[in-house]
């Protein structure tokens, strides 16, 4: 018998609630962290439970309209599921559902909005489109430049600092074992089982192996160099990003506030912070043509002064606001946006799940592949998000 | 809450000056910061979350935000909140402890 049903490698939300989920269905599951739990994207991203079409995927709504299909459904099984999230950790995880906005400034915009709310609403997410009196009732706090906005009644925020530890607290309740500064150095198959090499981050010189019938690969920007040790072949790619923290206020901003036609997340917190957002660009790290991530990538001063100029132009309220925390983190995507989620066939046993909106979708994400994993069929389709979609990567590639 | 005192020693002090803090009358020395004032005034509060729980200073530097403090120009004027830490002691200032964040402007010297 192999030492475990499932390795689990990397500690963020995908990871820790993977091996959460997988321990409540019985399974004897272990959880691999080089760092700390929570220490990467998954503790570091803006928290937003943002179930529409985004900014990003509506720019290439026409190329992908099969997988947006594929999307929208999965937010239906998301919404679900952070409904049920909220009665099991609520004020814990600061998790709320008030609704999201996203908003138009101009009639272009507008269009795209209307085009966008009819997507969504055949695919039967629920969703209301406004227009700009109507919205500023709703939200008093939005400038008389917003011409509309799409709601989301299910949307909101939770915060990510959080929710990881939350289910890292109930996978041990569940029996899982989660181990930190466990440093995995190679991935080999070894008949129908893996095999794990493993070094103390602490202690170098202390290495062990563990050997298991499945592994999964939950290590984010990190996943490819796991998928390397299995010689394979794993197309994310590292995207830093930038995330920016107001001083308190009084209650001002009572959805989740995103943008049709810019880049733009906002918030408010439990303590009265605004977290301001939306995938600016910060700066990744570069040593000779490799991405080392050791390090944090670096500010882009402009790109800051974009974000917020976005955020004041929507809530007018912030332009008296001070800022007192920017930080940065790095995430990873893929080439069509969409998640890689699922079993490489060239390596049977070795499963991936990482890339695509990990936090809305993590708790999801974790929920379908522990079931993959467990009984090979999943409750909600998952080709789409299939690592066989690049398989030709790896057609000289496995074991 | 540690006692705060002034140095007495070696320090030149600006004037003698008089400023309200909760209602109270109140000597201090221009340009001592309201950080330092509001400690040795042994205030555990400098404002509350929304949640009630108390806050003061933590960086003394202007970094961390905790020691904002809501304070007006004289009894008439409009409060703002400020940086206690980054704020100078001026004749007449009518300090708020222990208010709740927000609802009038953020602003201070430094911004």
């Amino acid at each position: 018998m192999a030492d475990f049903d499932v390795v689990v490698v990397g500690g963020g939300l995908i990871g820790c609630a993977s091996a959460c989920y997988l321990a409540q269905a019985g399974a004897r599951v272990l959880l691999l962290e080089r760092g700390q739990i929570n220490q990467g994207a998954s503790g570091q991203n803006a928290g937003s439970l943002h179930f529409q079409l985004e900014h990003r995927l509506i720019q290439n709504m026409d190329q992908h309209a099969r997988e947006l299909e594929f999307y929208v459904g999965l937010a239906r099984t998301a919404i679900e599921q952070w409904q049920e999230l909220q009665a099991l950790f609520g004020p814990a995880t600061q998790l709320n559902m008030h609704g999201g906005l996203m908003v138009a400034e101009t009639a272009e915009q507008t269009a795209l909005l209307e085009r966008k709310a009819n997507i969504e609403q055949s695919q039967g997410l629920e969703v209301h489109l406004l227009d700009g009196d109507e919205a500023r009732r709703q939200a008093p706090y939005l400038s008389r430049a917003i011409q509309a906005a799409l709601l989301c009644p299910s949307e909101g925020h939770c915060n990510p600092r959080l929710l990881t530890p939350a289910f890292t607290r109930m996978g041990r309740g569940a029996g899982a074992e989660f181990r930190t500064q466990a440093v995995v150095q190679s991935v080999a198959r070894e008949g129908k089982r893996w095999r794990l090499g493993v070094a103390c981050g602490s202690a170098p010189d202390s290495g062990y192996s563990v050997t298991c019938d499945a592994v999964l690969n939950a290590a984010g920007a990190h996943a490819p160099s796991i998928a390397a040790m299995a010689n394979l072949h794993l197309p994310l790619f590292p995207v830093a990003l930038t995330m920016n923290v107001t001083e308190k206020v009084e209650p001002t901003v009572t959805h989740l506030v995103q943008h049709v036609g810019r880049k733009l997340s906002l918030k408010q917190a439990d303590d009265g912070n605004l977290l301001i957002g939306g995938g600016w660009a910060a700066r990744l790290r570069q040593t000779e043509g490799h991405w080392p991530d050791s390090q944090l990538p670096q500010i882009s001063p402009d790109a800051v002064v974009e974000n917020i100029r976005t955020a004041v132009d929507v809530v007018p309220r912030i332009r008296s606001l001070r800022l007192i925390r920017t930080w940065t983190g790095t995430t990873a995507i893929t080439a069509d946006q969409l998640p890689i989620l699922g079993e490489v066939a060239q390596a049977p046993g070795f499963f991936v799940a990482a890339g695509g909106s990990g936090f809305t979708y993590g708790p999801t994400y974790a929920r379908l592949i522990s079931e993959l994993i467990l009984t090979g069929s999943t409750s909600y389709p998952l080709e789409p998000f299939s690592p066989q979609r690049f398989s030709g990567l790896n057609a000289f590639m496995g074991t | 809450m540690t006692m705060a005192q002034r140095l007495t020693k070696g320090v030149i002090r600006g004037e003698q000056v008089t400023i309200s803090v909760d209602g109270r009358a109140v000597q201090a020395f221009a340009g001592e910061t309201l950080a330092t004032l509001l400690m040795i005034e042994r205030v555990a509060a400098f404002n509350q979350t929304r949640g009630g729980q108390p806050r003061a200073p933590y960086c003394n530097m202007g970094t961390c935000f905790e020691c904002q403090v809501k304070v007006a120009n004289g009894p008439q004027a409009a409060p703002r909140w400020v940086r206690a830490c980054m704020t100078p002691v001026v004749e007449g200032l009518c300090i708020e402890t222990g208010a709740i964040l927000g609802n009038c402007e953020h602003r201070d010297e430094n911004d």
